[in-house]
């Protein structure tokens, strides 16, 4: 089951920890070096997301705030 | 027959409160930074349907009670709680049990260990007298949980971050975060690519060192902020914040200092906020900090808002709905 598309994956009204645990599925599935980008609510799934994101051992390489949310640049570690 | 007296207020300093039905009284329990092992706690619980009406309050203090004790039965409630180990807390004019919030062990916002040092305050100076009622709170983080400002004598962790710039990769985590959180004292250097943070602005949150993905944050001070002089009741008053960064042995020096002048300048029944309103702020400060401890940053009134600070909220969250 790959739930991304084209790179990304829209995780706006979805909420801890199940937007990390969607996330953490594409990222497995994907190759080292490889790029995600997903987008995050403002709160709490942006300040847990990126810290999951660190503790497993990927790449948090960019934040760009959009609206009311968060588009986040993962690569696969 | 002869009416048996009763010294409430020695009772009080012991812990039995009088209820309104005279012939009870709740027995106050000592929850030192609120936290109890669940043993105690089934003990407290047992004692509450033996000698109470089998249930249990817990107070703003952080206490547990158990109400409708009655005068008859205080002594061998006291003499079960002595075996068990339980120890009461008080009541009246002196130092309370120390309260504080869970403390970075347990809270990811916080940045001390507010609960390990309310229990070591509590060990040294609860119960010490005090012309009115004393209350100290420790707050792991500057949001301030267990009300730090409304406290005789309140302390809040503060976390003052350095970059290391070698290892940013400038993702911009921490300045949407620190945005978000209303500090907005970060910002992107577009030609460094490095966030640049303004120390004017900056409320020592630690937000920035918590969440940098490649730890790039690091801390360069940590410490307590120290507020003196809050209350609620009918006349709240909000504390002064009188200095930062203090060592956690320098919240205990200054709790001593702190009561030893309460002691020294204050009648009976006036409290700490109203003995400094009195005497003035610059002489509690002369004498009681002097010129040992850093300064309080000077913000506005409500001590952790600097001037001027337009408050963008991207979403109406905020940590403290969460409780």
């Amino acid at each position: 089951m790959d739930e991304k598309q084209n790179g990304l994956l829209d995780l706006r009204g979805v909420s801890c920890p199940m937007n990390w645990v969607r996330t953490k599925m594409v990222l497995e599935d994907m190759e080292i070096g490889e790029k995600l980008e997903v987008w995050l609510d403002d709160g709490e799934p942006i300040r847990n997301v990126p810290r999951s994101i660190k503790d497993e051992g990927h790449k948090l390489l960019k934040v760009s705030p959009v609206e009311d949310y968060f588009r986040v640049v993962i690569e696969r570690g | 027959m002869r009416k048996k007296t009763v010294d409430v207020r020695a009772l009080k300093a012991s812990g039995f409160i009088r209820q309104t039905e005279n012939e009870y009284f709740v027995c106050r329990l000592r929850v030192p930074g609120g936290n109890i092992v669940t043993e105690k706690m089934v003990q407290a619980a047992e004692l509450a349907k033996k000698y109470g009406r089998g249930y249990c309050h817990f107070t703003f203090q952080q206490s547990i009670e158990i109400p409708y004790v009655k005068l008859d039965d205080m002594d061998a409630l006291k003499a079960e709680l002595d075996g068990l180990g339980l120890r009461m807390a008080n009541c009246g004019p002196r130092v309370r049990a120390i309260t504080a919030c869970q403390g970075c062990k347990v809270n990811p916002y916080g940045r001390v260990d507010a609960p390990g040092l309310a229990a070591a305050a509590d060990e040294k100076y609860f119960g010490l007298d005090t012309p009115a009622k004393f209350k100290i709170a420790y707050s792991g983080c500057n949001i301030g949980c267990p009300n730090p400002q409304e406290n005789d004598l309140g302390f809040h962790g503060m976390v003052e971050p350095e970059l290391a710039p070698e290892l940013c990769n400038g993702c911009t985590l921490c300045v949407q975060l620190c945005k978000s959180r209303g500090g907005e004292s970060l910002v992107m250097n577009k030609e460094t690519n490095l966030p640049e943070r303004d120390d004017k602005r900056c409320t020592y949150c630690g937000e920035c060192i918590y969440c940098c993905p490649t730890n790039a944050w690091v801390v360069k001070r940590i410490g307590h902020a120290v507020y003196v002089g809050g209350k609620h009741g009918r006349f709240p008053r909000w504390a002064n914040r009188v200095a930062d960064f203090v060592s956690d042995e320098e919240t205990f020096e200054l709790i001593e200092k702190c009561v030893a002048w309460y002691n020294q300048n204050s009648k009976r029944g006036e409290r700490f906020g109203t003995a400094i309103d009195r005497l003035g702020l610059k002489k509690f400060k002369q004498e009681v900090l002097g010129d040992k401890y850093t300064a309080a940053k000077e913000w506005d009134v409500h001590g952790d808002r600097p001037k001027g600070v337009h408050y963008r909220v991207l979403h109406s969250w905020d940590p403290e709905d969460d409780e």
